[in-house]
């Protein structure tokens, strides 16, 4: 599904979903697309679950704030059991308890009970929460262990003890010396400001440093290391109590792993609605409605062209479809919108697919196990094949796969000749169009190629094409190339029409060359070969 | 330069220098102390250290064991990976976990309850760096940052409106040439120019290049993406004579080739730091044989002296003190 997402122009669409908690950002990532209908309404269902909350909260903004805050705040954790979690691992626990209670606090009873959000891991909580100077730190306080609280605050007074005897020492050589360690190990003292014995009445050892100075730093005092030794003494009981209480905190840890990992999913749950709520309501989306039976789009906006003809100046149009068949040839010429025409139905069926709802008035559809996209890529995947080869496999690849899936042709055929073009299109019209029923591949295929046979069981649309009249009238010759380009967009009628397969209609194409400032003769020329072509 | 401990206040002060031992660690353990004090006396909360790399260990002198070689005091913030962080004595509290991993494992902000040593480990992507300068400086834990760093993994530097650069450097009397020309350079590069920014009226920038040749006119000035270097270099039209890179990390000439560039056309950067000075740690020759050696020399038009600082290690011995 990778080559019709691309080609949807979803990844340009995707960032605006926005989940914050790291699952549900990683399942954002994933790009999924379900192919089970169950899966895909229960998503909608939360959807819709979601956006209703959002609602009833709406007229308390700090609320909805307080919920992405604290989702947003969640860090990953650990949700396997251990023997011993790492310090770090108790402190993300601690963070996503404190960050998922504030979570639920935000929400009302409702939300809660339809996404399972219930309070998790209590006694564990209230263990983490005695650790650390706020609700998302963590520390192994004293108050953890009698032993850890002992060896603190012998530790606390030896450390008095070192302060002092250390400035003491410093004490007593500045005054001996006259030199000021401030704080540092060691100083770089000229040699002729040092006299050897003065050095060791300040009981100061000195090395060379270079030529002309010493490197000096105070020898160890009796008093220093036995404070010293006591102290790694107090350092290593400390580690022993500090062990004790990991342990203890990870055995209380483990067994609520199953909590926490059942919160963690109704967190990633919650957290994908809201977000899926959030943008259905920011592109005005609607729920797709999944079944048997004819695709069916009203009003369509496939967003990313949109948001280009917005930058662009240019107006959109929404695009409105019905297909009954399962092989669905659509013509339109150059510029008239039929490859936009495929990217949207394959944009509103990939996010469809992906539990999302989709900026259309209706969109009903089914549900594919596969979704494939067939035309130009953006490169070769087969070295040694020619384009027609590559194309060619790529068609034999689809029909292999076998049935049921939603595949999209754009200009298929296009790298051979147009009379073996047209005869190929044909064939896989025809191949596509027996199929029957739900169960079937449904093909849309996108051409310029007139010629196309008409087959029991295909339907044929075009897109409207230009309002030559208008266009005519309202373009100026002399006019700028951009601004001719937009006179163009402006009197293109994007909309599908049923396609009767009478003779050759007038030609968009050569119109659109004239009016894109193409030599006059040339394009008469055209239009007389054109008109006198055998169709 | 003075070492004002009040200067480090409010700012991210990255400490770089040429490679390993070049005295950034023991400059920055220095510079610790002085702000602390500082940030104590202005009722601020102390400050946070960070590495761009791993500090590595040392031995203590005493029992020649390993130790982790910076020291904290109770309060100060520290960013290690979990496996170091009870080592050293400091009873670290874990404020926050860092974003992604590093080879040493996943880091976290922590600050030391006690005074301790600490072993820093530092972030490996620039993303990382951002994230924890920016919980920790931006989100007022602490009241400033010291960064060690080198030069070619601070990019971050550049970005920062409240980026502080201390340049530190060892030299001694074998290295002295090399030494010089090393501060040369720096200071060529801390005196490169502001590129004006597109549509500010002072010249928009010409068409960006990635180390292509290019068949098409020439606009001035002409912005290279990426680095500068030797072979980059060769690849810039003989016509474009305005040079502009990103910032300074981006030059990767030593000081001839950057001369000579300088000589035949101008460079000029996107972003520049603010220039805290240079920390010298002279061994076999005096302070003042060095800036002997630079006189004349000055950056953003103040002498050299106003830049330079020496060994924070060094101790003027006041007459009439001895015994």
């Amino acid at each position: 599904m990778k080559d019709a997402w691309n080609f949807a122009g979803l990844d340009d669409f995707w960032p605006r979903y926005e989940p914050l908690s790291p699952w549900a950002r990683d399942e954002r990532d994933e790009r999924k697309v379900f192919t089970d209908q169950a899966a895909i309404e229960q998503r909608y269902d939360d959807l819709e679950a979601a956006a209703a909350f959002l609602d009833r909260a709406k007229a308390d903004p700090v609320a909805l704030d307080r919920v992405a805050y604290h989702l947003k705040r969640m860090p990953r954790l650990p949700l396997a059991p251990k023997d011993e979690y790492e310090l770090l691992e108790l402190f993300q626990i601690k963070k996503f308890l404190a960050n998922y209670r504030s979570l639920l606090a935000a929400l009302d009873d409702e939300a809660r009970s339809r996404f399972g959000l219930r309070p998790a891991a209590a006694d564990l909580a209230a263990e983490l929460d005695r650790g650390g100077s706020d609700a998302e730190t963590f520390y192994l306080a004293d108050s953890y262990s009698p032993a850890l609280k002992d060896c603190r605050a012998g530790l606390a007074l030896l450390d008095e003890r070192l302060s002092y005897a250390n400035e003491a020492a410093a004490a007593e050589i500045k005054s001996l010396l006259g030199i000021n360690f401030d704080g540092r190990d060691f100083l770089i003292v000229a040699r002729a400001a040092l006299e050897p014995e003065a050095v060791h009445r300040a009981r100061c050892l000195a090395e060379p440093y270079d030529d002309e100075r010493l490197l000096v730093r105070p020898a160890p005092r009796a008093e220093l290391i036995a404070l010293s030794e006591a102290r790694e003494g107090l350092l290593e009981r400390e580690r022993y109590a500090e062990a004790a209480v990991i342990r203890m905190l990870s055995a209380l840890a483990a067994a609520a792993m199953p909590e926490l990992k059942a919160a963690v999913e109704a967190v990633t749950r919650w957290d994908l609605a809201r977000a899926g709520a959030l943008l259905a309501a920011a592109t005005g989306a609607t729920r797709p409605i999944l079944g048997a039976g004819a695709l069916e789009l009203h009003a369509g906006r496939f967003i990313p062209c949109q948001d280009e003809c917005a930058a662009l100046g240019l107006g959109y149009t929404p695009l409105d479809a019905r297909f009954e068949g399962n092989a669905i040839v659509l013509f339109g010429s150059n510029m008239g919108g039929k490859t936009v025409a495929l990217k949207t139905l394959l944009f509103m069926q990939l996010l469809a697919q992906a539990g999302l709802f989709v900026p259309a008035a209706r969109f009903s559809t089914r549900v594919y196990p596969d979704i494939q996209y067939i035309g130009e890529l953006s490169g070769e995947r087969l070295a040694g094949l020619s384009g027609f080869g590559f194309e060619v496999w790529r068609f034999q690849e689809a029909l292999a796969k076998g049935s049921g899936a939603l595949i999209a042709f754009d200009e298929p055929a296009r790298t051979t000749g147009s009379h073996e073009a047209e005869a190929l299109l044909s064939a896989l019209v025809e191949a596509y169009g027996k199929g029957k029923g739900d169960g079937a591949s449904r093909a849309l295929f996108a051409t310029h190629f007139r010629g196309v046979a008409r087959v029991p069981g295909a339907e044929y649309w075009r897109m409207r094409g230009l309002d030559r009249i208008a266009a005519c009238q309202a373009l100026d010759a002399d006019a700028p190339l951009a601004e001719r380009l937009s006179g163009i967009n402006r009197h293109m009628r994007y909309e599908l029409k049923a396609d009767a397969a009478e003779g050759p209609p007038e030609s968009d194409a050569l119109a659109i060359a004239s009016m894109l400032g193409l030599d006059c003769a040339i394009v008469e020329r055209a239009e007389f070969y054109f008109k006198n072509a055998a169709f | 330069m003075q070492y004002d401990g009040a200067a480090f206040l409010g700012r991210v002060s990255f400490i770089s220098g040429p490679g390993k031992n070049s005295g950034k660690t023991s400059f920055m353990n220095r510079a610790a102390c002085l702000a602390r004090r500082a940030a104590r006396a202005a009722g601020l909360p102390p400050p946070a250290l960070l590495t761009v790399g791993y500090d590595g260990d040392t031995r203590d002198y005493l029992s020649g064991a390993r130790k982790p070689s910076v020291p904290v005091e109770a309060g100060d913030l520290f960013v290690s990976a979990e496996r170091f962080l009870r080592e050293g004595g400091s009873s670290p509290e874990i404020l926050d976990a860092a974003p992604g991993r590093s080879a040493l494992g996943r880091l976290c902000v922590a600050r030391a309850h006690r005074a301790g040593r600490v072993a820093l480990v530092g972030p490996e992507s620039n993303a990382q760096l951002d994230w924890l300068l920016s919980r920790i400086v931006d989100e007022g834990l602490s009241s400033c940052a010291l960064v060690d760093g080198a030069v070619n993994r601070i990019t971050q530097l550049a970005g920062r409106a409240d980026a502080l650069l201390i340049y530190s450097l060892r030299i001694d009397r074998a290295g002295l040439d090399a030494a010089l020309a090393t501060i040369k350079r720096m200071a060529l590069l801390m005196d490169l120019p502001l590129a004006a920014e597109p549509g500010s009226g002072g010249g928009a920038l010409g068409r960006a290049v990635d180390g292509v040749a290019s068949e098409y006119p020439v606009q001035e000035p002409y912005l290279l993406q990426g680095a500068l270097t030797a072979e980059s270099l060769a690849l810039v039209p003989d016509k474009a004579t305005e040079l502009v890179v990103e910032d300074f990390t981006k030059v990767f000439l030593d000081y001839s080739a950057l001369t000579a560039l300088l000589r035949d056309r101008s460079l000029r950067v996107r972003r520049r730091p603010r220039f805290g000075g240079y920390s010298l740690i002279t061994r076999g020759l005096s302070d003042g044989l060095v800036l002997q050696r630079l006189a004349g020399l000055s950056i953003r038009g103040k002498p050299i002296e106003e830049y330079l600082g020496h060994n924070p290690y060094a101790e003027d011995v006041k007459k009439g003190a001895l015994p």
